[in-house]
């Protein structure tokens, strides 16, 4: 169980970060400013040159705009070196002290519990002696119980004064988080009022979705000024509610697809527009982010999530991007289909590994403080609806790291794993997904899906090796075939949520783990309207695929099998 | 040496300083890509390292598009100075006989 300090309510958890990677950063931009400070110069001398003919004025004309413009380019590199390198240092000074405190916290508190066990003990011993021993003995005796009683003080005392020292460090640290972010946004964007600017520093320096929330709704009267200055920020910021970031995004969609953007990003532009202009009832765009990552991160919300009883959330796994939204979209509309209150997101919020990539946990780590961040934005913005996580292949890990960071699984109460690459080994992580009130988890593996049980067995030193079906407290569920009264349901043929999946390994024949007329999809839908799966394991209807031989690979360390 | 000659010197002079500050600022540029600048998530916070990624990205593009724009004007200097019968007529702006 995570401590939390006694006085601000601080986790005591590692405060991640590389101060020695980020004075690499702060160098390189300052490197960027510096080089195009000589290049302004050098553009500037060229506006000198003589002559008076057509093509010298253009050229000087030319020398002055670009000249000029580079000034922009400048004072963004020289803030970008300046914030980065401030919080580095603040990193220093106050997270890395805060950590260090970790070790002497966690011995101080034992300590303590030791000492309190202990001086209990002698007081009970005490008090026991005054009643029928010898005055000597009850001297002693009562002798020991004043030293226990010392002790015990003593260790609370000490215990106090690290908790104090990290506190201190831990606000230092915060105050250096908020300022860094309050000094980037101040750096961009068009000038605000200052009333605006202040709503927009307390937002960003807000530490929960249901803070941002409050703030959001305190002040109606600035929210335009604020999201038509910081579009990108407050179309993706978790606790404003989702009908002002849908507006907000589509806005910012349709004015990069105006620039006719190529490559990847037009892919995923192109994909998210189709989206968008698919109904009516059309999708809001919930959460869109061209830039903050490698990939394009996006969310699209399908269904009334104002008036949804169950909003659902999916996650995509490995080799996810934007540019595949569409199919998502389908699997969300025919999930809202299963019953009446129900919405569904298609949560596509981090950078997805590609094969080599998997075996590591470092797109997982980064995914689940977003999805984390998503899911108590979701909580904060609709606390009465149940929420139900459906997750596939690594997304079902980063998911499960997201979902079991708390104690109170974030308000999940529905964690369903398909295909997953498995769970993370972490004993807090499991301990808390398996103990959290109100969450209940379910999961499946089809006999023909080849590359979970890879993912299971190659991830770097176990880190993702945990097999959820398994697990104690998941609910397993069929994904390999049967009946739904009379309607046969398709064997999922491979690793994939909605096609085979299992390239360049072959796939049998079938219907993805996420794709309605499949018993995992039915499985899914009987989950989140009743709580149970709706056909049996291996019943009629299942058939048996290549990957369930028992004899296979015996040697893995990890046995990827149902058992 | 020549008006004519100064002249040329100037521009292939401002020319070739431009092209060196260009290969310079590109090179520094190459290095501000990527998405891992130490941030990190720190109380399971994505906020800064996400902004920071999508600055340092926003950067990358517009120095290159600027870098690009300089490197023209270099080669409107160039492309000058190549012109070399045509210098006077730069110069002065008239026609010689």
């Amino acid at each position: 169980m995570t401590l939390t300090s006694p006085n601000r309510g601080y986790p005591l958890e590692r405060l991640e970060g590389n101060p020695g990677s980020m004075s690499w950063w702060s160098g390189a931009f300052s490197r960027v400013a510096g080089s195009l400070g000589d290049l302004r110069t050098t553009v500037q001398s060229a506006t000198d040159l003589d002559g008076v003919g057509a093509s010298i004025r253009s050229a000087r004309s030319k020398a002055q705009e670009v000249a000029s413009g580079l000034a922009a380019e400048i004072a963004e590199a020289e803030l970008l070196a300046g914030v980065l390198q401030r919080y580095a240092d603040a990193f220093s000074s106050s997270a890395e002290a805060a950590n260090r405190l970790i070790d002497d916290i966690e011995s101080a508190h034992a300590a303590l519990s030791s000492a309190s066990a202990t001086a209990n003990e002698a007081g009970l011993n005490a008090l026991w002696t005054s009643r029928s021993g010898e005055p000597a003995d009850v001297r002693r005796a009562n002798d020991e119980a004043q030293d226990a009683v010392a002790a015990r003080d003593a260790a609370a005392s000490d215990l106090a004064d690290l908790w104090e020292q990290f506190e201190s460090h831990y606000s230092a640290w915060d105050t250096a988080y908020d300022a860094a972010l309050a000094e980037l946004a101040g750096g961009a964007g068009p000038a605000m009022t200052s009333q605006a600017q202040n709503l927009l520093d307390q937002l960003l320096a807000a530490d929960t979705p249901q803070a941002v929330l409050e703030l959001w709704l305190a002040h109606p009267e600035l929210q335009d000024e604020v999201a038509r200055a910081h579009p990108d920020i407050i179309g993706n910021l978790d606790g404003i509610p989702y009908d002002v970031r849908g507006r907000i995004n589509r806005e910012r969609l349709e004015a990069l697809r105006a620039t006719n953007p190529g490559g990847a990003l037009g892919d995923d532009v192109a994909a998210l527009w189709e989206e968008l202009t698919d109904g009516p009832p059309f999708p809001l765009l919930i959460s869109f982010d061209p830039d903050g990552s490698a990939q394009t991160t996006a969310a699209l919300a399908y269904g009334d999530l104002a008036s949804a009883t169950d909003i659902n959330v999916l996650v995509p796994g490995m080799n996810s991007s934007v540019a595949g939204i569409g199919e998502w979209g389908d699997s969300a509309r025919a999930l809202n289909n299963a019953g009446p209150g129900l919405a569904t997101i298609a949560w596509f919020g981090y950078d997805s590994p590609n094969e080599i990539e998997e075996p590591g946990m470092d797109r997982a780590r980064d995914g689940a403080a977003a999805l984390r961040s998503f899911l108590l934005g979701l909580d904060a913005v609709h606390p009465t609806a149940e929420k139900a996580v459906i997750a596939h292949s690594y997304g079902s890990t980063t998911a499960a790291l997201a979902i079991g960071s708390r104690p109170d699984a974030l308000g999940v109460d529905q964690f369903i794993a398909v295909g997953s690459a498995g769970f993370p080994s972490d004993p807090q992580v499991l301990s808390n997904l398996q103990n959290a009130d109100g969450l209940r988890m379910y999961a499946t593996l089809s006999e023909n899906d080849a590359w979970a049980r890879i993912g299971r067995d190659t991830s770097w030193g176990g880190a993702h090796g945990t097999v959820p079906e398994t697990l104690p407290g998941v609910t397993e569920f069929g994904s390999d075939g049967g009946y739904a009264g009379d309607q046969h349901l398709a064997p999922t043929p491979g690793h994939g949520a909605h096609e085979g999946g299992n390239g360049p390994l072959p796939s049998g024949d079938g219907e993805g783990y996420l794709v309605q007329g499949s018993e995992s999809f039915y499985n899914i839908q009987q989950i989140i309207l009743t709580g149970e799966p709706g056909t049996e394991i291996d019943g009629e209807g299942s058939e048996r695929g290549f990957w369930d031989l028992p004899d296979w690979l015996r040697w893995l360390p990890v046995d990827p099998y149902r058992t | 040496m020549s008006d004519v000659e100064i002249y040329y010197h100037a521009l292939t002079s401002a020319a070739d300083a431009i092209q060196t500050r260009v290969s310079s600022a590109v090179m520094d540029n190459a290095d501000i890509q990527g998405d891992d600048t130490g941030v990190e998530n720190p109380a399971h916070r994505v906020a800064l390292r996400l902004e920071m990624n999508r600055r340092l990205s926003g950067l990358n593009r517009a120095v290159l598009e600027r870098t690009t724009a300089a490197s023209e004007v270099g080669a409107l200097l160039t492309a000058i100075a190549t012109r070399y019968s045509d210098l006077d007529v730069e110069l002065t702006g008239q026609e010689q006989p």
